[in-house]
């Protein structure tokens, strides 16, 4: 076995990580959850089908649970360095929480990362924008509404 | 959106749409769900599951798995104290020990320093199977007599015969709940022989219970926590890793942490039941419904489990939301080799009310009738009696809310530009705006709210006030339905007070119910609400004494002793001179009975919900392809507490519903699952959501304090034959099955739909029996109900 064992290095949250005695086939989801305790990256599908475990490479969004840790070259963002240090809430966690659609929020911290960048690049966003931006980050809760709602609000310039 | 609509941290009391006390932890990821449990030096567990629908177990060998580093435990069924389990009937092994009955049944677990570790020793086991012939169709398993469950009842003359007979036969798929959060949790040793248990459950009690009966503890030797629940829709009613984790915790003197995957978590749990379902409706030719008949079969799985209530909701809510003076129901619950299980939203509901609704759009096109018409002119309304003889005593306004549904606006007509998204088939379908065909249709439903059948429905709560603050203890599981924000609305409005929390759950306090059946809100809010007003009682003697005004003289508002003509005496923080006042109130709803050898009287159900809706759909017939435009729902609520909650519980139901409409089936082929990945089983995404407008009506529940109704089940009852009603008028087609797949609505194969109605076994061999059925200590479940007690029941 100890040949598939490798040490590897991380950069998330602006601080760099090594990890030893990996797998060499763990997840970036698996290493975040599991050995940096980063339990805010939710895992749900392991398919890479529902965005619940989206992070920020490089400030774009990702599916953590389909990326190999051991290939991730770049700037990892989990919601744990995106939310503000001082407790509060980004105008996008506030107006996705404040448009009233959080039931059970395992979706949130994925909706929020991946709505971070969808709003960077969709200023003034439509709803069908939105429904087509976000669509890889399933809720099974709710109807979206709020979620549609909420984003096209931090959308607005 | 409405304004009334947006959650506000700092709104007070019944009526606003304060914000869930946990919303900013969750945006933040800081909220910690049962996945996220972690503890010092834990092991993992990982579960070896059969392979095959039906074998006997031949061999099971452990030891090349315990002779691997890494590994610290390796158990089988013969090493489980009491080895059957179950929330209702206990006829489930906690691991096989004999014979395997699904794909997926545990037959041994492991506890390793990692989870590769664990998952290679599981690979190691070496299991030998003598495979049998698995029993995987629901009629022929009716035909053997694989019977758990037959009710057959009665109602007015059966032999009425009606001028218009209209019939059909409707199936429904097995539906996984597919939460986001996997089952998972810790369970840990407490040191003195017993074990705690972090997880995610909708009945701490109930687990408790259950686990304390496998290990051959003492229910008091067994802590269940709830961490967070990261949705339920009714899938953590029955354990799943929780006695596997106590075992190997218990064994190991270490913590162990279970996590399924998203493919074990298909496998291993129970899904909703398929049915099959045979209706017809006798009616006079001006469209008066005299009689209903009915043959329901739900597919239950291989043990017993939760069925017998599904099939007692399933037989008694066929009728639907009307006034039927006759009929003639029979059911059966019976048992295949395709999968467990159980409860899914809308328990044994949203199965009868497609088919009955079904139907009812086939009458309305037999009679030449339009379908809101034919509804409004059958509705049930208070003062009716069930066809299962139970009086509708509270209000039931159907025939407002078909109404109501029909006065939305409908949507603006399909532009001739529109983009792919808003088609039928979404971002890149072949369809064109001029493929399209669009229609309209109501329909509406009824569901019982509450456990029935003399299920115990009670909770109790504690509330205790401090400088002005109070702090909600009640066992209720919050899955995400938001009971922890409508309890501190209901304490803030019955204590006149803005500072109100609430904190978690576990066994260790008052039994809590379960988050079931749509309960909560009436029970646990019940409860929450009687408590507060026994201290409000308790603080005011004390400022009446102390203070020296009448009792009656005095009252609290917004955060102030007040006199009863508004005048501010003292803050209420002031006024408890820091002294903690405190009250505990159990609510329990009114008994209920056994469906067959009731008196009368006696109620089956604790009450009902009521609901319409009318949906609009874009359908291409050519492709089958089908976009839901927008659903106008209307239902009755009781009292809506927090507007923003209520109407995320309808609009989510709704849409869940509409997947199970339009998708979500999870088949089995030989006993043998062939959908394990979101991939494969879809549910419905942001492209597919549609325009939902929700109205409340709020005509008070009787005997319930402020009248609160339960919400979150309905609305996914609702959803297909919302959904279906419109796709049949925009088609044409009798469309008997769902999901209403394209190949169903392209009509591509015409004649596979099933027909007539079924009979009984000749010989039958039921399931049921004495031992299944056995209660356990501590089991909430077969708790005697205590008398109702409090200001709101006499």
């Amino acid at each position: 076995m100890d040949d598939e064992r490798i040490s590897l290095s991380l950069r998330v949250n602006g601080a760099t990580h090594r990890i030893e005695d990996a797998w060499y086939f763990e997840t970036l989801l698996s290493v975040l959850r599991y050995r940096l305790g980063l339990t805010g990256t939710k895992q749900a599908c392991e398919t890479g089908s529902c965005g619940a475990c989206t992070v920020l490479l490089d400030g774009r969004p990702i599916n953590s649970c389909v990326a190999l840790a051991a290939d991730v070259d770049g700037d990892v963002t989990t919601i744990e360095g995106y939310s503000p240090a001082d407790g509060s809430l980004t105008p996008l966690q506030e107006a996705l929480i404040a448009a009233g659609d959080v039931q059970c929020g395992y979706c949130l911290p994925g909706m929020v990362l991946a709505g971070s960048a969808f709003i960077e690049e969709h200023p003034n966003a439509t709803e069908d924008e939105v429904r087509e931006g976000m669509c890889g980050n399933l809720c099974r809760c709710t109807a979206y509404l709020g979620i549609i709602e909420g984003i096209r609000e931090a959308s607005a310039r | 959106m409405s304004d009334d609509l947006r959650t506000d941290p700092s709104a007070v009391g019944i009526g606003t749409s304060r914000r869930r006390p946990d919303a900013t932890a969750k945006a933040r990821g800081e909220f910690e769900f049962a996945p996220d449990a972690t503890e010092p030096g834990m092991l993992w567990g990982a579960t070896l599951r059969s392979a095959h629908p039906h074998a006997r177990l031949v061999r099971v060998d452990l030891n090349p798995a315990k002779a691997m580093p890494g590994v610290h435990a390796v158990l089988g069924g013969w090493d489980v104290p009491d080895n059957r389990y179950g929330a209702i009937n206990r006829d489930t092994p906690v691991l096989a020990d004999e014979i395997v009955n699904y794909v997926g049944e545990p037959i041994a677990i492991v506890a390793a320093e990692d989870p590769e570790i664990a998952r290679r020793a599981l690979d190691a086991i070496v299991v030998e199977y003598d495979v049998l012939d698995p029993l995987v169709d629901m009629m022929r398993a009716l035909e053997e007599g694989h019977v758990y469950r037959h009710v057959d009842y009665t109602h007015g003359d059966p032999s009425v015969v009606g001028d218009v007979q209209v019939e059909g036969v409707y199936t429904t798929p097995r539906q996984d709940h597919s939460y986001l959060g996997l089952d998972g949790g810790v369970a840990k040793p407490d040191g003195r022989g017993g074990v705690v248990i972090t997880g995610a459950t909708q009945w701490v009690h109930s687990d408790r219970a259950q686990v304390a009966a496998a290990l051959g503890l003492p229910p008091e030797r067994v802590l269940v926590i709830n961490s967070g629940i990261g949705g339920s829709f009714g899938g953590r009613f029955v354990l799943s890793w929780q006695i596997h984790g106590a075992l190997l915790a218990l064994h190991t003197e270490r913590p162990v942490k279970f996590l399924y995957s998203r493919e074990e978590a298909f496998l291993a749990r129970y899904h909703r039941h398929p049915t099959r379902i045979w209706v017809r409706h006798h009616a006079t030719t001006d469209g008066q419904i005299v009689k209903i008949e009915g043959k329901v079969i739900h597919e239950d799985g291989p043990y017993s489990n939760t069925n017998g209530p599904g099939i007692g909701n399933g037989s008694t809510l066929l009728q639907g939301p009307y006034n039927i003076p006759n009929a003639h129901i029979e059911g059966w619950s019976v048992g295949t080799n395709n999968g467990m299980c159980g409860s899914l939203r809308g328990f044994g509901v949203v199965e009868p009310a497609f088919a009955s609704e079904s139907n009812m759009d086939a009458l309305a096109r037999a009679l030449g009738m339009d379908g809101a018409e034919l509804r409004r002119r059958n509705a049930m309304k208070e003062g009716d009696t069930w066809t299962f003889n139970q009086l509708m005593d509270s209000p039931a306004p159907v025939r407002e809310l078909i109404d109501v549904s029909g006065q939305s606006p409908l949507p603006e007509p399909l532009a001739d530009d529109a983009p792919g998204i808003d088609l039928p088939g979404g971002i890149a379908t072949p369809t064109r705006p001029r493929d399209v065909t669009r229609a309209t249709a109501t329909s509406s439903v009824a569901k019982n709210v509450c456990l029935s059948e003399g299920a115990p429905v009670n909770s109790t709560a504690l509330v205790t006030l401090r400088d002005g603050a109070a702090v909600i203890e009640c066992a209720a599981a919050e899955v995400g339905q938001g009971f922890k924000t409508i309890a501190e609305q209901i304490v803030q409005t019955t204590l006149g007070i803005s500072k109100v929390t609430i904190t978690g759950s576990d066994s260790g306090m008052a039994d809590g119910s379960t988050t079931d059946g749509q309960l909560q809100t009436m029970t646990s809010g019940g409860a929450v609400a009687m408590a507060a007003a026994t201290l409000k009682e308790r603080f005011l003697k004390f400022v009446s004494r102390e203070y020296g005004h009448a009792v009656e003289n005095l009252d609290v508002r917004d955060d102030y002793v007040v006199l009863t003509d508004g005048t501010r005496l003292m803050t209420v923080s002031d006024a408890g001179m820091h002294l903690v006042f405190q009250a505990t109130e159990r609510f329990a709803q009114r008994q209920t009975y056994d469906l067959e050898g009731r008196e009368p009287g006696q109620p089956m159900h604790v009450t009902f919900n009521f609901s319409a809706t009318r949906c609009t759909v874009d359908v291409d017939r050519e492709l089958g392809l089908v976009r839901v435009v927008q659903m106008d729902v209307v239902q009755d609520v009781g009292r809506t507490v927090n507007p923003a909650q209520a109407t995320g519980q309808i609009a989510g139901g709704l849409v869940m519903g509409m997947g199970l409409a339009l998708m979500e089936e999870f088949p089995y082929a030989d006993g043998v699952p062939t959908r394990r990945t979101w991939d494969d089983y879809l549910v419905p995404t942001m492209i597919d959501a549609p325009r939902i407008d929700v109205t409340f009506l709020e005509y008070p529940e009787p005997r319930i304090p402020y009248g609160m109704r339960g919400i979150a089940e309905l609305p996914h009852v609702q959803g297909p034959p919302a959904v279906l009603a419109a796709l049949r008028a925009a088609t044409g087609l009798p469309l008997p099955s769902i999901p209403a797949t394209p190949e169903r609505v392209a009509d591509l194969h015409p004649d596979a739909a099933p027909t007539g109605a079924p009979t009984g076994p000749a010989r039958k061999r039921i399931r049921e029996d004495a031992e299944s059925a056995r209660a356990v200590p501590g089991d909430p479940m077969n708790d005697p109900v205590s008398p109702r007690k409090g200001p709101w029941n006499p």
